[in-house]
């Protein structure tokens, strides 16, 4: 079926289209790529709403001429590489409180999120998952205290 | 409908168009108004740095493109403003 997410399929590529109109060292995107051999997902930044279309289905011209146009931004794009040949295992269609699907979030490898990509101003921002860890309770420490009342 | 002696019409750059979208033509409202104007309340008011509240909707666009996050927030929360379906 053309709209199930490629579930136990290992990432091969990521191709994105990246926006280069504002300032700042936010990596902006207008499309992103997801390729797992012969099944493709693709995120698309809706400007009106601030939400993500995804599209899912096998790889055709169409995609291919996308991917062939973006050749520049992929090369410049670090973030996914160590996400290069680990199966996706779960994916989140979040819907935020107004109503709007503005997140998608992939797991890989596990069944933890690993990087998820959000809408925001007319294009689609990456964030990378990072689990806290027992040690990292330390930093806590340095919040000022509440005072007992 | 003549305008106030001290209108003076927002130039959206080319980032701030590209954020503000298809709303351009709220770009001389201010952002509270705009807000209100697509179905939003109080709370999404709130949401917005209190500064930024009264700033017109093209001001904020074009300071998102700079890479101001709280314009970028403000924007967000003008374009999603109206509760998209109940649960």
């Amino acid at each position: 079926m053309d709209d199930e997410f490629p579930i136990g399929y290992s990432l091969k590529e990521v191709i994105v289209q990246e926006d280069k109109e504002f300032d700042s060292n936010e990596l902006c995107l207008d499309w992103v790529l997801l390729s797992f051999g012969d099944r493709t997902v693709t995120l698309k930044a809706c400007p009106d709403t601030d939400e993500i279309e995804i599209t899912i289905n096998s790889v055709d011209k169409q995609t291919e001429s996308a991917a062939a146009g973006s050749s520049q931004a992929n090369s410049m794009s670090h973030w996914f590489y160590p996400l290069i040949n680990q199966k996706l295992q779960a994916v989140w269609v979040c819907e935020n409180n107004q109503g709007y699907q503005d997140q998608v979030i992939f797991a890989f490898d596990h069944l933890r999120p690993s990087v998820s990509f959000l809408a925001e101003g007319s294009v689609i921002k990456v964030f990378r998952y990072a689990q806290v860890l027992r040690n990292e309770n330390r930093i806590s420490l340095a919040v000022p205290e509440v005072s007992n009342l | 409908m003549t305008e106030p002696d001290d209108f003076q019409e927002i130039d959206l750059t080319p980032g701030g168009q590209k954020k503000i979208g298809t709303l351009a033509n709220l770009k001389d409202i201010n952002l509270t108004s705009a807000i209100r104007a697509r179905g939003g309340g109080q709370s999404q008011v709130d949401q917005v740095r209190t500064d930024y509240q009264s700033l017109k909707v093209g001001e904020l666009a074009n300071l998102a493109a700079t890479g101001d996050a709280d314009a970028e927030t403000a924007i967000k929360i003008l374009k999603q403003a109206k509760r998209k379906r109940e649960k």
